[in-house]
């Protein structure tokens, strides 16, 4: 379902443009949890069990989230927001900027469809910006990955119903649009079994032309390594869709030298993901950056600084209960940008990037009051520890 | 204006300069400049006065972020900043680089010893493998081996056991030498057993440019790759180094800079034409690039059994070749298919996280994902835990010497305080040792006597470097044994004994051998035909009686068989005692001509015993008391290991389950039947 058009709906309001001859950016966006092969599906057989994975309730969130990402936040003044193309396993109500809509089920005759118009659009101007985000089961086998549709299982070929993504990603490669996005939010676990279909391992959606490698600037944005797993949690959703988007909020910003502005590259957003990934704990995942790119690439311009979490503490903790602390920036020292309560700490803020001198304030004379400098840039998270004399009751 | 300042990255080893990514921002974190600092290595720039955050991105992962005030007046002093402090000297670097990453945690000492490595390498197209060539050592809780490679071919480590799945890492094609670490790992346990394997080359700058590359850190990786690309085309045969100029060319490639690469691959190319990885990096720039030339390339890139790439990128970049090629109707041939599923079935083994061509499998040509573990019946393997110095991880202890200079010097000056304290630490050991080897007690306390004499005699010779003090006793226990044992023609003691002595590998440093090998061969003369009788008694005596069978198994392989308990713990020490069983009675039979002793039916009685459970089978209640854990398991699964409570001392355990065995034998109830064979 086409949940944005631009030239339907109209454009987004908080999206800039670039002035000339500009592209658009055109997502299409898959979160498959129902799967109706598998166990907990409501289809009277089950896929043979290597490949019975079960339902996943994180997916169609995941995508949701992403979708709304993109309607509410992105902003490309040099590729705006063209369409957005979603479908979701079950099916979900998503409310655009008009209308409520219900994203398709990720049937694969629903993604065939959904793919072609993605193309079609994407394939208009060189200048345009392809987005391809998926949530859902995926396999390897060698090192062909195979994202599994909701019919998967179907068939005797259980891979029919999967998007084959190296051959995708192929078939993209004689679409005109210069910079392709890729986002895979699934396991790349490795299948002995799925090395058996691995002829025909999954749908390529699109024709595979004549040989010539991928020469646009498409990296591929994978949530694991190959081999390795994907998490989730039906109340958080995906692990890879949350740092993806904590990084896109400006986790993975950085600024240009030349525009100033807050902008997220290929590179930064490479760069942090593994970083924020991380703060998820145990078990480990390890998100990879693959395909060709150069890193350079503006995904998304922040409209102004990104806010990053800080931690400040203060030495000795009995300091603590009757310290307040106070963060103003170093271009603007009187100005207090923020405080906390009194009594409180360690203190965590969530406070703009930039260049700050915090300081610890005490009412009584036991502690004199100090400061020190913190930098809080993204990723973050940013510390600091400012170490409290004592004085007497002089307050020497 | 602009001030000139210095900044400067210390970080250990002082010696060597590692490139690292910074960047200054300024106050509204504008970046200001990029520039590589190497570590060690004090870096001269010129900034405008004010505040500015240096931010450089680690090997390692890590971000160091760093203030500086650059003052508007006056003389700035150089900013000296210091990089993470490593657990080991010796390591720093591979601890700068990431390779210590994860919480350190010792390798579980009984999946150490039985962790085995070894060397392949392919000859006239066929793939061998060989020992080992260098030691390990170790460090903390790493082991540590160094050692150069000729720049001639692919060189695999392979490395498994029977936790950890057999797996090959490519070893790069570097001119200098390798450090390889070995060290426990929580990550990826399915893939790795466990054991995690690191390798790194003394060039650095490659080093970086890999892991930057593998954190998916493009912009570091750039600018290191740049600082590669540029040293190649400038100088290409001044540091003829075919791994930096692979990976260079790897970098080049994903960044589509097919000009450079095209002058960098032609240095390649001279360099290691041997490579596969050359021949895929041009395929693909050619094919990227439509150039037609790339048909007859795709007969460079057929594998064969000598060729596999070094780098996991290799791989992928030549499953992308093939792939592309099989769609091609018009290049899809059986041939290619066959090409592919070669490929694919590599695909499917690789650990696709190392940078490095890490794949399971028994042998480089036959990559096998389920990950198969054991240990091969070859010669050519390096048991981790066998090395003397690499007996627990961590804390390996040294070769300490068990008694001080001062003491030995007093020794020296025949010091009586001196020997009752040599006396007083010893006679015990020398005691059960001498037990452990005679028929019978009386003999022991004789011969202990001899011993200490003998001892004092050959004072002289004890030479801390070459062993302990504790060596050099046993080593004249021995020969005390031996010397009594000789005119008596007691062959199966002589034989035993010569056995140890030129096995044991604390007595090598230890002259003497010769004669002992003279005098041996002496006893198998003409009656060794009644002494194989006398062998073949004991045997039915040992297997037919209740013996524990863990114990009957250690006597038979280091008594009737000639091992030493060292060698029993490291061949066998993860086998169950069916497996053991097996192998002895196999061996035996090769010991032992026919008819001598009814090997089947003892073998088979054996078998049944190890049927039942250890409450069933083992009466004496020391032993049942020991095991509680194993009571009701089957006694033939169990294993060795097992049995060895405590993994530091199974080689003592093993020696004191031999022990065991021999003092019941020469118990009263056997006196009579031993009395025939021991004079």
């Amino acid at each position: 379902m086409t949940v944005y058009d631009r030239e339907r709906d109209g454009p987004l309001d908080h999206g800039r443009e670039a002035i000339g001859n500009v592209g658009f950016t055109h997502a299409l966006v898959i979160g498959i949890g129902r799967y109706t092969y598998m166990t907990g599906g409501h289809a009277g057989r089950l896929v043979e069990s290597a490949f019975d994975f079960g339902q996943i309730v994180s997916s169609p969130v995941a995508a949701r989230e992403f979708a709304l990402w993109l309607l509410e936040e992105f902003n490309n003044p040099r590729a705006p927001l063209g369409s957005i193309e979603l479908l979701t396993s079950p099916e979900i109500t998503f409310q655009s900027l008009r209308d409520s809509y219900e994203a398709s089920a990720g049937t694969l005759e629903n993604v065939q469809e959904a793919f072609d118009k993605w193309f079609e659009r994407c394939h208009s101007n060189p200048a345009n910006v392809a987005v391809f985000y998926f949530s859902g089961h995926g396999v390897m086998a060698a090192l062909e990955h195979a994202l599994l549709l909701e019919n998967f299982g179907k068939w005797p070929n259980p891979f029919a119903h999967a998007i084959n993504f190296n051959h995708m990603h192929r078939v993209m490669g004689s679409c005109k649009a210069e910079t392709q996005l890729y986002f895979i939010d699934s396991c790349r676990e490795s299948s002995p079994d799925a090395y058996n279909y691995l002829d025909n391992f999954g749908q390529a959606l699109g024709k595979l032309g004549a040989m010539s490698m991928n020469c646009h600037e498409a990296p591929i944005f994978q949530a694991t390594a190959p081999g390795g797993e994907a998490y989730g949690s039906a109340s958080c959703g995906t692990r890879f869709t949350a740092a993806l988007l904590a990084c896109l909020r400006g986790r993975g910003a950085r600024r240009s030298a030349v525009t100033h502005e807050w902008v997220l590259t290929t590179s930064g957003l490479s760069e942090a993901l593994p970083l924020v990934i991380c703060e998820f704990g145990s078990p480990a995942q390890t998100p990879r950056t693959e395909g060709s790119h150069c890193g350079r690439i503006i995904i998304h311009v922040l409209p102004g600084p990104p806010e990053v979490e800080v931690c400040i503490s203060c030495s000795p903790e009995a300091a603590y209960k009757s310290g307040r602390f106070i963060m103003a920036p170093v271009s603007a020292p009187t100005h207090v940008a923020y405080a906390s309560e009194r009594g409180n700490g360690p203190w965590t803020v969530r406070a703009e990037a930039g260049h700050y001198i915090a300081t610890v304030e005490f009412e009584t004379t036991e502690f004199a009051s100090s400061y020190c400098e913190i930098w809080v840039d993204p990723p973050g998270p940013s510390a600091a520890l400012i170490q409290v004399p004592r004085q007497d009751a002089k307050g020497t | 204006m602009s001030v000139p300042i210095s900044i400067r990255l210390e970080q250990p080893p002082s010696t060597v300069t590692v490139p690292v990514f910074a960047e200054l921002l300024d106050g509204d974190l504008c970046p200001v400049t990029l520039f590589e600092l190497y570590t060690n290595r004090t870096k001269e720039i010129e900034l405008a006065p004010g505040r500015y955050l240096l931010r450089a991105r680690l090997p390692s992962g890590e971000l160091l972020r760093k203030s500086i005030a650059v003052p508007s007046e006056g003389r700035v002093p150089p900013f000296v900043f210091h990089g993470p402090s490593p657990p080991n000297a010796d390591l720093s670097l591979q601890h700068f680089l990431g390779d210590l990453k994860g919480t350190p945690h010792p390798l579980p000492y009984r999946d150490l010893e039985s962790t085995w490595v070894r060397l392949w390498h392919c000859v006239n197209q066929k793939w061998e493998s060989t020992r080992w060539p260098a030691r390990f050592h170790g460090l903390g809780d790493v082991a540590v081996s160094e050692l150069s490679l000729p720049l001639d071919c692919v060189y695999f480590l392979q490395i498994g056991g029977p936790l950890v799945p057999h797996r090959f890492v490519a070893l790069p094609p570097s001119r200098e030498s390798l450090r390889i670490l070995i060290r426990a790992t929580r990550h990826q346990v399915g893939f790795t057993g466990g054991v995690a394997v690191r390798v790194t080359t003394a060039d650095a700058e490659a080093e970086v440019l890999m892991r930057y590359d593998a954190m998916g850190a493009t912009s570091p990786a750039a600018f290191v790759a740049e600082l590669l690309a540029t040293q190649l085309e400038e100088s290409p045969d001044s540091k003829a180094n075919p791994n930096r100029a692979l990976l260079a060319c790897y970098f080049l490639l994903k960044s589509r800079d097919y000009e450079r690469l095209d002058s960098c691959s032609i240095e390649l190319d001279k360099q290691a034409s041997w490579l596969l990885d050359a021949n895929i990096i041009k395929a693909t720039s050619d094919v990227a690039r439509g150039n037609s030339s790339a048909n007859w390339r795709l007969q460079d890139l057929v594998p064969s059994s000598s060729r596999v790439p070094i780098y996991t990128a290799g791989l992928r970049y030549l499953q992308d070749l093939l792939r592309e090629f099989r769609l091609d109707p018009r290049k899809h041939t059986a041939e290619l298919n066959l090409n592919f599923n070669w490929v694919a079935r590599y695909a499917n083994a690789v650990d696709w996280t190392e940078s490095r061509l890490t794949f399971l499998g028994t042998h480089p040509e036959q990559p096998d994902a389920r990950g198969p573990r054991g240990t091969p019946n070859d010669k050519d393997l390096l048991f981790l835990g066998t090395v003397n110095h690499l007996k627990s991880i961590p804390a390996w202890p040294s070769a300490n010497p068990d008694v001080s200079e001062d003491l030995i010097g007093r020794l020296h000056q025949r010091d009586p305080a001196a020997l009752d304290e040599m006396y007083r630490r010893y006679q015990r050991v020398l005691r059960g040792y001498l037990r452990g080897r005679c028929t019978s007690l009386s003999d022991a306390e004789d011969l202990l006597q001899t011993t200490w004499i003998l001892i004092l005699e050959n004072l002289d010779r004890f030479d801390p470097s070459k062993g302990n003090f504790a060596a050099f006793a046993k080593y004249w226990a021995s020969i005390t044994c031996k010397r009594h044992y000789d005119p008596r023609n007691v062959w199966l003691h002589a034989t035993v004994l010569f056995s140890q002595l030129t096995r044991e590998p604390d007595s090598e440093s230890f002259d003497q051998r010769e004669d002992l090998a003279e005098r041996a061969s002496k006893l198998r003369g003409s009656e060794q035909v009644e002494l194989r009788k006398s062998l073949a008694n004991i045997i039915r005596i040992v297997f037919e009686e209740s013996n524990p069978p863990h114990q009957v198994l250690a006597f038979g392989f280091c008594r009737l068989l000639g091992w030493t308990p060292k060698r029993f713990v490291d061949e066998l020490y993860f086998q169950t005692l069916r497996e053991v069983a097996e192998r002895l009675f196999a061996d035996l039979r090769q010991e032992l001509p026919e008819g001598n002793v009814p090997l089947s039916g003892l073998q088979a009685r054996f078998m049944n015993r190890l049927d039942g459970t250890l409450l069933e089978e083992v009466l004496d209640p020391a032993t049942r008391n020991r095991y509680p854990a194993l009571h009701l398991q089957e006694l033939a699964r169990t294993r060795i290991s097992e049995y060895c409570t405590e993994p530091d001392t199974s080689v003592r355990n093993v020696s004191h389950w031999v022990y065991s065995v021999t003092r019941r034998l020469t118990g009263k109830r056997f006196a009579k039947e031993l009395g025939r064979y021991y004079p």
